[in-house]
Order: C-alpha cells, then structure tokens, then sequence
C-alpha cells in the first residue's frame, strides 16, 4: 500500500492535502499493526507469550504464571492463586465478551516481576473494547449466577486499569499490578 | 452435545452426596457441571444436597455461578445445599466472593449431613 503512495507521490509530484493526511493515518495505523504491543520499559524480571482465545488455554496461562512465579521465587501460594484466578477472569472476558465468536486470534500476556515489590502484568488483544459495568463489580452477596468475574479481578488486584484500543488495527490493553508487598512467605 | 459427567453420589438419611470429582471447575465445565447436577438431583427426587470438595483446588466465577444456580433451585424447593471438605485454595475464594454467606460450609460430611437434621 504504500509503494501505492510512493508512486502516486512520485508522479504528480504536487502536494495534496487530503492524501498526505490519508497517508500518515493509514502509516500510522500500519506501524500500531506492525510494532508488538508492549508494556513500558519495567524493570524486573520480563516474560513474553502468547496464546490463542481459546477457553482450552485457560489452564496453560494459569500454568505459565505460576510456573513463572516459581522461577523468580515466589512461594507463596496464597499469592500464586490470586493472581492465576485474577488473569483468568481477565483472559475470559477478553475470550468471551471481546472476541466472542472469533477464532484463533492473539492474546498476548506480559509479565514482569520486581523483586519484593509485585508483579506487573499487561494483557494485549485486539477484540472489540471491552467496557467493564461499573456495578457489576458489586454483584457479591447477592444470589446473581453471573458478575463476579470483574469482581474477583478489582478484589484479587492491587491496582487494575484497561486502556482501549484506538484504531481497528491496535491493541487493547488491560494492566494488573498485584503487590508483593506485605505478604509474608507461606 | 456434552455428555453428563459420570459424578460420584449416594444418598445417606435422604441427603444426596455428590463428590466433585476433578481438580477444577471453570468456564469450560461448569455449564456441564450443573446440568449433570440438577439431572443427579431430579433423577433422586432430591431436595438436600451436600458438595464434597475435597477434590476441588481451583474454580472460577462460572464454577461459582453453577453453586449458585443449584443453591437457587433447591432453596426454591424448601431444600438445600451444603458444602464440606473444601480445600484452603477454595475456602479463600469463597472469602474474596462472600459467598461464605450464602452457603453453609462444614468441615466434613458428617458435619454438613447433621447440620440438616437440626
């Protein structure tokens, strides 16, 4: 597409001004496509995957946590846990409610570990933006069969933000920070 | 079409005892989960149902969801569910969920079979 560009540049070579905002949005849009998503330089420990929107997944990201966890000496379980059901309940809504019917695309799970002070986790996917309700995060007591999931999320998080994608070409991006701060080593 | 899950059960003082048999109830089985339950407890003219959960070491909000969907339809029938041997891993979401305020949770089967016929 952008030989296109350079050709029409080429042979008219006048200055149009609709087609050089035409160019720059779709080169924009092009390297938000072309560039990985990733999470801001952290220090720390930095693991990169990726997995398929699948429900059969579930228990491979789960696995890939706790198994990342382990190596970087996290032992405690208590923790390990609430984080596994925390990223989970993230990556279901995303299959479910983003994707939906959609098959085979990414869901792409950074995770960065600072020694001593928590672990940052970025989740990148390009479904349609998943605007949580707002009082679904209160449906606990109640005998509600569905709306717990957004709540385990905010419970089980120390600090939770998404940030939706925009352009059709980019990335949703939900952040989780769950602190090690605190928890004492069972 | 899934097929019901072939549960572990038997009936003591009129209370069905349901094992939960895998490890983990989430998104993709609970669905399942709870038509192989409410089928169990139709089939046994049921109304007093305990969970063992011994088994149990990781469930997610649909496995709750499926909890609370027999919890709704025993109550609706003047019965009940109740729950025993629950791992510290559930135990502890449970807590996060408050769902420790729904449901009546023993230490053991005895405990949780008793406790109806108070």
């Amino acid at each position: 597409m952008n030989r296109l560009y350079i050709s029409y540049f080429r042979r008219n070579n006048k200055y149009d001004k609709w087609f050089l905002y035409k160019f720059l949005l779709d080169m924009k849009q092009e390297i938000e496509h072309l560039q990985h998503p990733t999470s801001a330089t952290r220090s720390g420990v930095h693991t990169r995957v990726c997995f398929k929107n699948s429900v059969h997944e579930l228990f491979r990201i789960r696995e890939f946590l706790s198994k990342v966890c382990y190596q970087c000496q996290i032992m405690n379980e208590n923790f390990i846990s609430e984080l596994e059901l925390c990223v989970h309940e993230a990556c279901t809504n995303i299959i479910l409610h983003g994707y939906e019917s959609e098959q085979d695309m990414p869901i792409i799970l950074e995770c960065t570990i600072e020694k001593d002070k928590g672990l940052h986790i970025d989740l990148f996917d390009q479904a349609t933006p998943f605007a949580p309700d707002p009082s679904q995060f209160l449906n606990y007591e109640n005998e509600l069969e569905s709306g717990r999931g957004l709540f385990l999320m905010r419970e089980l998080s120390d600090y939770l933000e998404f940030r939706p994608r925009k352009s059709k070409n980019s990335w949703n991006h939900l952040y989780i920070f769950k602190s090690l701060i605190g928890k004492e080593k069972k | 079409m899934k097929t019901h899950l072939n549960l572990e059960h038997k009936i003591k003082d009129g209370i069905l005892i349901i094992t939960f048999p895998y490890t983990q109830l989430e998104i993709g089985e609970a669905q399942n989960f709870k038509e192989s339950c409410v089928s169990l407890i139709e089939n046994n003219d049921a109304i007093k149902v305990v969970f063992q959960l011994e088994n149990l070491q990781f469930i997610d909000s649909s496995g709750l969801g499926s909890f609370i969907s027999i919890l709704k339809m025993l109550r609706a029938k003047g019965g009940d569910l109740k729950l025993c041997n629950m791992s510290k891993a559930v135990r502890s979401i449970f807590e996060v969920v408050r769902m420790y305020k729904l449901f009546e949770i023993y230490p053991t089967q005895e405990d949780a079979i008793q406790s109806f016929q108070i």
